[in-house]
């Protein structure tokens, strides 16, 4: 027996499904995204499933093409196989109502992930147009250009401090309270509780969970407008924001400035 | 966007708003606070006639505690607009988790009493939100007003749309099986665990009457899952907003979840019942989400 992932996306695996992988030899089990081990997982596994769309957040969404990125570098060998209750055409799509009679036959024709020209048009929110958006949907208003100028006014205020000497005091009084550092963090909590919750189902939910818990370390030093003179001192709130920044910039790296070469829909 | 809610109550007062950018310069958040009653009706009639002068587009929102119900949005979306205006489409809130709330969604636009800011909880953290862009300009945010435009500009698809996959995922559980015997659905969804999935079917086929337990029940739904689960006048919305054929499409699949899932009429297939949904979501041109 091969082992096929799968991932129900908020929706139970129906047992017809279950029962057609067995059919053409593969046991399906359920990728745990929460577990460190999935990568491996993944790379080992003959077949990724992935049930479309995700129901997650009252919505929805498509993560096929995260997932389709994510499979090209990590795991190549690895076929990606989608299934939905749409009456979507597609060598790698399964219509559970009307699923193909004979199964073996079915996965010996759906394409390799690299060889894959289109994705199927399963209908739902795009998530690679979410995160496309999540980094520059706002131009200089984007989640990371926010958390950028957050992080200056911080790195401006540590150099100061380091290099020049000068008493947190005054630091605070000429350049970390004009910057009213309260507001900008509100405004980039609200953009992040918005977006980062939608990412569950995909491979970059790990590295957003990573992210949300180093950004709860820096809350309430932003949320007192920094005021509290050690933490900028022993450099803990520079450390977490470049954490947050690189996190931030592999995704962007991998997901959205290497943009897929074909159309989704 | 017209709003019809509390704006007098200790808030902002009534009024226009702008919206703080250049690609927002036609674009109004008109501030009425008006009770339902008939002399409102014929103000709103007004508004709408007016602001859709030159082909302009308009939501109208309209607060369930200031008295306005289903009869209501009938009554306006009777209005004939003259040939050369643009559309209109209405929708109730309130009493439920509406995407309009600063409370329910962080996008949203109303605060609390009367305002366009709001204290919400996140995480056992308390964060100020707020759709306010310039409060002495009387501009709001734009992706604030875009958030709440598109949601009620697409909002009939996509409740269509998230009711059609929830039932096939909740069929699928019964596959492969193609045919439900007459009778057969009605039972299974009458079990407890599937409540809401069942009031969700009738609402959509207007078996859920204004102030009735049912609606009472649902509603607690709406609040528990933060979502609109209901169907209030679709049919009529679908009619107003994509003409009739949608309204055709809509009734045909209203007639048949009545008469064979919600009672004991005619085996159901399911391949046969998924091209009855897609044949009414084709009617209903655009995306079902923005992104």
């Amino acid at each position: 027996m091969k082992t096929g992932l799968f991932i129900e996306g908020g929706r139970p695996l129906p047992p017809v499904l279950a029962a057609f992988f067995n059919r053409a030899g593969y046991q399906l089990v359920p990728l745990q995204l929460a577990q460190d081990t999935w990568p491996f997982l993944v790379k080992s596994a003959a077949a990724l499933l992935l049930m479309l769309p995700d129901s997650s957040q009252g919505m929805f969404l498509l993560s096929g093409q995260l997932w389709h990125r994510y499979l090209l570098d990590e795991a190549p060998e690895c076929q990606v196989l989608f299934a939905s209750y749409q009456a979507v055409s597609h060598p790698n799509h399964l219509d559970i109502l009307e699923l193909p009679t004979a199964p073996t036959n079915w996965i010996a024709q759906a394409f390799p992930v690299g060889e894959m020209k289109n994705l199927p048009p399963v209908e739902g929110m795009d998530l690679q147009e979410k995160l496309h958006r999540f980094f520059a949907g706002h131009g200089d208003d984007s989640i990371v250009a926010v958390l950028s100028r957050i992080r200056l006014v911080v790195q401006m205020a540590s150099r100061e401090q380091q290099r020049m000497n000068t008493p947190y005091p005054e630091i605070f009084q000429e350049l970390v309270a004009p910057a009213q550092l309260d507001k900008k963090w509100a405004e980039w909590r609200n953009r992040w509780i918005n977006y980062y919750p939608l990412f569950e189902n995909t491979p970059i939910a790990v590295k957003l969970h990573s992210i949300a818990r180093a950004a709860t370390q820096v809350e309430d030093w932003m949320m007192t407008g920094g005021r509290d003179e050690e933490s900028l001192v022993n450099g803990t709130i520079l450390r977490i924001l470049n954490d947050i920044r690189k996190e931030l910039q592999q995704i962007e790296k991998q997901y959205v400035v290497q943009k897929l070469s074909y159309p989704y829909r | 966007m017209v709003i019809v809610w509390a704006w007098a109550s200790q808030g902002l007062g009534v009024g226009n708003w702008q919206i703080a950018s250049v690609n927002h310069k036609e674009d109004l958040v008109v501030c009425l606070d008006l009770l339902a009653t008939t002399a409102s009706i014929l103000e709103l009639q007004a508004h709408l006639e007016q602001y859709t002068r030159q082909g302009g587009t308009v939501v109208l929102l309209l607060h369930r505690h200031h008295g306005y119900h289903q009869d209501h949005v009938k009554t306006l979306l009777a209005l004939q607009l003259p040939a050369d205006h643009g559309s209109f489409q209405c929708f109730l809130f309130g009493e439920g988790a509406d995407a309009v709330y600063l409370t329910t969604n962080p996008r949203g636009l109303l605060g609390t009493a009367g305002t366009f800011s709001a204290r919400v909880n996140f995480g056992g953290q308390q964060l100020d939100v707020s759709a306010v862009a310039d409060a002495d300009r009387k501009e709001l945010k734009p992706a604030h007003f875009n958030y709440v435009w598109q949601l009620y500009q697409l909002a009939l698809r996509r409740r269509i749309f998230e009711l059609r996959e929830d039932l096939f995922s909740y069929l699928g559980q019964f596959l492969p099986r193609p045919n439900f015997a007459p009778g057969e659905l009605y039972t299974l969804l009458s079990r407890p665990q599937d409540r809401l999935l069942l009031l969700r079917l009738l609402s959509f086929v207007g078996r859920i009457r204004k102030h009735s337990d049912l609606a009472r029940e649902i509603r607690i739904f709406e609040r528990n899952n933060n979502n609109i689960l209901t169907f209030e006048d679709c049919g009529i919305q679908l009619e107003a907003a994509y003409g009739p054929l949608a309204a055709e499409q809509h009734n045909a699949l209203v007639t048949f979840l009545r008469q064979n899932l919600l009672a004991s009429g005619e085996a159901v297939h399911v391949v046969d019942l998924r091209k009855r949904f897609d044949g009414l979501l084709l009617q209903i041109p655009g995306p079902t989400y923005f992104s």
